[in-house]
């Protein structure tokens, strides 16, 4: 008799601990659910008040935007790629006739989803209207002469400054911010600052290389340094031989053979002859066949794409860091480049695989 | 007048001797100069006993170039400016009235943006231009029978009609506008003896011949009618004076851009200073615009400057303006009438 | 028959202004040819013509047996020198420079001008009387020494036919009889001299008249046949009385007195604008 009810009570016993523990899971579950769902109320609230934003963009201009952005437009080629690459490429409406990075923008542009409106230095602010943009992003250094008139046809804008590295991270910040992709933003960021850091670390152990960055022949213009060519150099690992120079001037052979460069870069992208052309005129210079830089063949000349890495102040800059990292240091890299280059791509893949 | 005659003879001796002796006393020490250190030791040495192959190189192939580049140069703005200003009896003319630089900055900017062509097509387009621009104000100027005064009129029009074109594919072109427009500015910073070669053989005997016309262009002063009874052929003179100058000019702007106001201003100061007889504002003119050039070219080319390759002609207006005024100040009434 | 220019039914056009019209005579060598017109007669016109500066319309000019168009400019330099308005001024030259370019036409030097030149420079001024002008600068020289210096460069051409067109302007009275003197003297030697004058008196100097209206020829001949009272009023609308002195060989031209009020014009009378 005893037994029968020690066993009744061991099983009521059990019932009862299960079913206790199912309510006690299911509270939790209920509770969690229940923060869940603040968290997101809070979220939206949260995400509701984001805008409006105030921000202050490169021409000390205070600007507000009011909602997110939907249909941005771009004056400018680096600023397309920020975009793209922080992932509100599907907002982009229109763009600069030169923007051309990344690949599936000629598509885009092709089907029209995005618009061509002007060049960069003749923009065409009308055509930018006809979009009906939220936002249009300008380079402050060029366009600011048509903040006036995209103002006068009721449009938000905003101007980055793109002449150095710190700019471009600036400018990721800013128009994630803008777009609220600040996840994207950061994450771009990083991997741009990491790819500078490893380049950095390659580089520094070996002495800086002298090199004669080029960006027009007959006249020779070189770089000094304040340009985006002369900081890339100095992150590469290089030293600009005239970079005691600010800005873009002319040189005349007489004042390159003094400073012996050892490395040769002609960037021409503007510049339209063949590379071979190019060389040729380089080695027929006065004085150059004395050149280190001509006697061991490290002469580079970058065209079309790789011509646009080396001068647009974007996203790209780790891969501009990596290439011409090789091109001044192929001994860190192991990859050797040819003379001239335009698609670099699989380069740069070689050179950061190692 | 005996006694006047014959101090003329003699004055002009004198005078060319000066401007030769400094001319060649400039060039000699424009050799010294540039931004490759060197001493006159040095480059002694690297002239006639080379030691070191950097410096015999930047010598020999790119200072001796250059400074011969920039005296022949001037010496034919100097003389060509004298001429045009004696067959359009205008004062204010200058080598490039006839269109001459619009035509040839056109031609080499449409050469620096055609891909397929080389970069050393360029002067040929250049010169190409400059003496099409000309022809076509010849042309204009016959149909309008309006005498020299029509033909600067036809050299303004062609001119600006260039001018504007250019102007439009530079806004097209903006990206390369910058690259373009430092080689119109003027400059003698891609010299080399490649250009020497094509420039002297073509522009010496051209001027030359000016400067043996330089008595009957007094007589094309009294214009064509009275020269004509004179006994020369005024018409064809002033046809051939005209096509020969434009020729040199054109050869020498194809080459290192376009130079203002040694043309215009160089015989000027030979008329305020010396006469107004061609056969002093010719050989001197063109002596004195050489001499201007070059010490221009070297102050470019000097260490002592601080921004670089600037463009030439703007050196050669900064010195050369505050001398002119001067001299207009204390005998501008030369050219009261 | 020594005809020096033969000129044959010219006829020139400005536009649609006829200025001379069917001109035709001859000048025989060693002749001063007087020209006589009112202002825009053709005078200027028709020294141009012979001088190659204007090409008439039609008709023919014959020097020297050759038809002007058949000569090359060094030619007719040689053959006719001319002394034309329209100096065209701006450039500072002394006076003798001026002259010497007259001599270019047998320059024998590439950029000097020779001894030969400047003798020849010289001789022309000192017919002149002008000889202490050579180192002025020509555009000081008053309107008078100017022409002589011009009319200097002519001469200085050495050529065998010379015109002068109002050779006589702006000289004062003694100048201008020294000039025509001068062209006496000339022509003595053989020149063929073409003058045009203002100066009535004066063509006494010439051996033949020649007298322009409307660009037609009124009237040609001896000066003594040709001037008369009738020509005076016709070609100039002057009444004046016109008597030739034989002795003297020297026309005396006085102008009629006229009526009471006709030498104050109506529209210039006491009271009005100008007259006040």
């Amino acid at each position: 008799m005893k037994e029968k009810k020690l066993l009744i009570a061991l099983i009521v016993g059990l019932f009862l601990i299960n079913v206790a523990s199912v309510a006690y899971t299911t509270s939790r579950i209920h509770n969690l659910q229940n923060k869940y769902t603040a968290l997101e109320r809070k979220l939206s609230v949260m995400r509701e008040s984001y805008y409006p934003l105030l921000v202050k963009d490169a021409l000390g201009r205070v600007v507000t935007i009011s909602s997110e952005p939907m249909r941005i437009v771009s004056g400018a080629p680096s600023i397309t790629e920020i975009l793209f690459a922080i992932g509100a490429g599907e907002k982009v409406v229109g763009v600069d006739k030169y923007s051309d990075y990344p690949k599936e923008l000629s598509a885009l542009k092709e089907n029209g989803k995005i618009v061509t409106v002007g060049g960069v230095t003749t923009l065409e602010p009308e055509r930018v209207a006809a979009l009906r943009p939220d936002l249009v992003l300008i380079d402050a250094s060029l366009q600011s002469k048509f903040v006036p008139a995209l103002e006068e046809l009721g449009l938000t804008v905003i101007a980055v400054e793109s002449k150095s590295v710190a700019d471009i991270l600036k400018n990721i910040q800013l128009i994630s911010k803008v777009t609220s992709k600040l996840e994207e933003g950061a994450e771009v960021i990083e991997n741009l600052n990491n790819a500078m850091r490893e380049v950095s670390q390659k580089v520094s152990p070996l002495p800086p290389a002298r090199v004669l960055y080029l960006c027009w022949l007959e006249p020779m213009w070189a770089v000094g340094k304040d340009t985006y060519a002369d900081n890339l150099i100095r992150i590469a690992g290089g030293e600009g031989v005239f970079s005691d120079r600010s800005g873009w001037f002319v040189v005349n052979p007489e004042e390159v053979v003094s400073a012996r460069p050892s490395i040769i870069v002609v960037s021409s992208m503007a510049l339209p002859k063949s590379p071979e052309e190019l060389l040729s005129y380089l080695k027929s210079q006065p004085g150059f066949e004395q050149l280190d830089a001509i006697k061991d063949n490290r002469v580079y000349i970058l065209t079309g794409q790789a011509a646009n890495l080396l001068e647009r102040p974007g996203p790209r800059v780790a891969d501009a860091v990596f290439l011409l990292g090789c091109i001044l240091h192929p001994e860190a890299f192991h990859v050797s480049l040819p003379n001239f280059i335009s698609e670099y791509t699989c380069y740069v893949e070689k050179i950061r695989c190692g | 007048m005996w006694i006047d005659w014959k101090r003329k003879r003699l004055r002009l001796a004198v005078y060319l001797t000066l401007l030769s002796l400094s001319l060649s006393l400039a060039l000699m020490i424009s050799l010294m100069i540039g931004s490759y250190a060197l001493s006159p030791s040095q480059i002694l040495e690297a002239l006639f006993h080379p030691k070191d192959p950097v410096a015999r190189n930047i010598v020999l192939n790119y200072r001796l170039p250059r400074t011969l580049l920039a005296s022949l140069t001037g010496f034919v703005l100097g003389v060509s400016g004298g001429v045009i200003q004696t067959l359009t009896r205008n004062p204010l003319a200058d080598p490039y009235i006839t269109g001459t630089a619009s035509g040839a900055a056109l031609g080499a900017t449409i050469a620096l943006l055609t891909p397929s062509l080389p970069l050393f097509a360029v002067p040929f387009f250049a010169f190409a231009g400059g003496l099409l621009a000309v022809l076509l104000s010849l042309v204009l100027a016959k149909k309008a029978r309006a005498g020299p005064i029509g033909f600067i009129l036809a050299g303004i029009a062609v001119g600006t009609f260039c001018s504007a074109v250019l102007m439009i594919l530079l806004s097209l072109f903006s990206q390369q506008a910058h690259g373009i427009l430092s080689w119109l500015y003027g400059s003698f910073s891609t010299s080399t003896w490649t250009k020497v070669k094509i420039v002297m053989p073509l522009s010496i005997p051209a001027v030359l011949y000016l400067l043996t016309k330089a008595r009957d262009l007094n007589l094309l002063l009294l214009g064509e009618e009275h020269a004509s009874q004179l006994g020369i052929e005024a018409g064809r003179l002033w046809k051939f004076m005209l096509a020969i100058s434009s020729f040199a000019v054109s050869v020498c702007i194809s080459f290192s851009g376009i130079i203002g106001f040694v043309g215009l201003v160089a015989p000027h100061m030979v008329r305020l200073m010396v006469s107004s007889d061609n056969r002093f504002v010719l050989p001197l003119g063109g002596l004195t615009g050489a001499l201007v050039l070059l010490l221009s070219d070297d102050l470019v080319r000097s260490p002592v400057n601080p921004f670089g390759e600037i463009p030439v002609g703007a050196v050669t207006s900064m010195i050369g303006v505050p001398f002119f005024a001067y001299l207009l100040w204390k005998r501008g009434e030369k050219f009261g009438m | 028959m020594a005809c020096s220019i033969v000129v044959s039914g010219i006829s020139v056009r400005f536009d649609s202004a006829k200025i001379l019209d069917g001109v035709k005579f001859r000048v025989k060598k060693g002749e001063v040819l007087g020209i006589l017109g009112p202002n825009g007669s053709g005078k200027t016109t028709l020294l141009r013509c012979i001088a190659r500066s204007v090409r008439p319309v039609s008709g023919r000019i014959v020097v020297f047996g050759r038809p002007t168009e058949e000569y090359t400019s060094e030619e007719y330099s040689k053959v006719v020198s001319a002394m034309l308005p329209s100096w065209p001024g701006g450039f500072s030259m002394k006076a003798y420079e001026i002259v010497l370019m007259g001599c270019r036409n047998r320059s024998r030097g590439l950029w000097w001008e020779g001894e030969e030149e400047m003798k020849a420079a010289e001789e022309a001024l000192r017919l002149l009387g002008a000889l202490d002008l050579s180192d002025r600068d020509f555009d000081t020289l008053s309107s008078g020494e100017q022409r002589k210096v011009l009319i200097a460069k002519s001469l200085a051409q050495r050529t065998d036919v010379i015109l002068l067109d109002e050779p006589t302007a702006y000289l004062d009275l003694k100048h201008k009889f020294e000039v025509m003197n001068l062209i006496r003297a000339l022509a003595e030697l053989g020149k063929t001299i073409l003058v045009s004058l203002h100066e009535l008196e004066l063509v006494s100097y010439c051996d033949k008249l020649l007298v322009l209206k409307g660009g037609k020829i009124v009237a040609a001949g001896k000066p003594d046949e040709v001037l008369s009272e009738k020509l005076l009023e016709e070609v100039y609308g002057v009444k004046a009385h016109v008597r030739w002195d034989r002795s003297l060989n020297y026309p005396l031209i006085v102008p009629k007195v006229p009526k009471e009020g006709t030498i104050c014009p109506r529209s210039i009378s006491k009271g009005n604008f100008l007259g006040s």
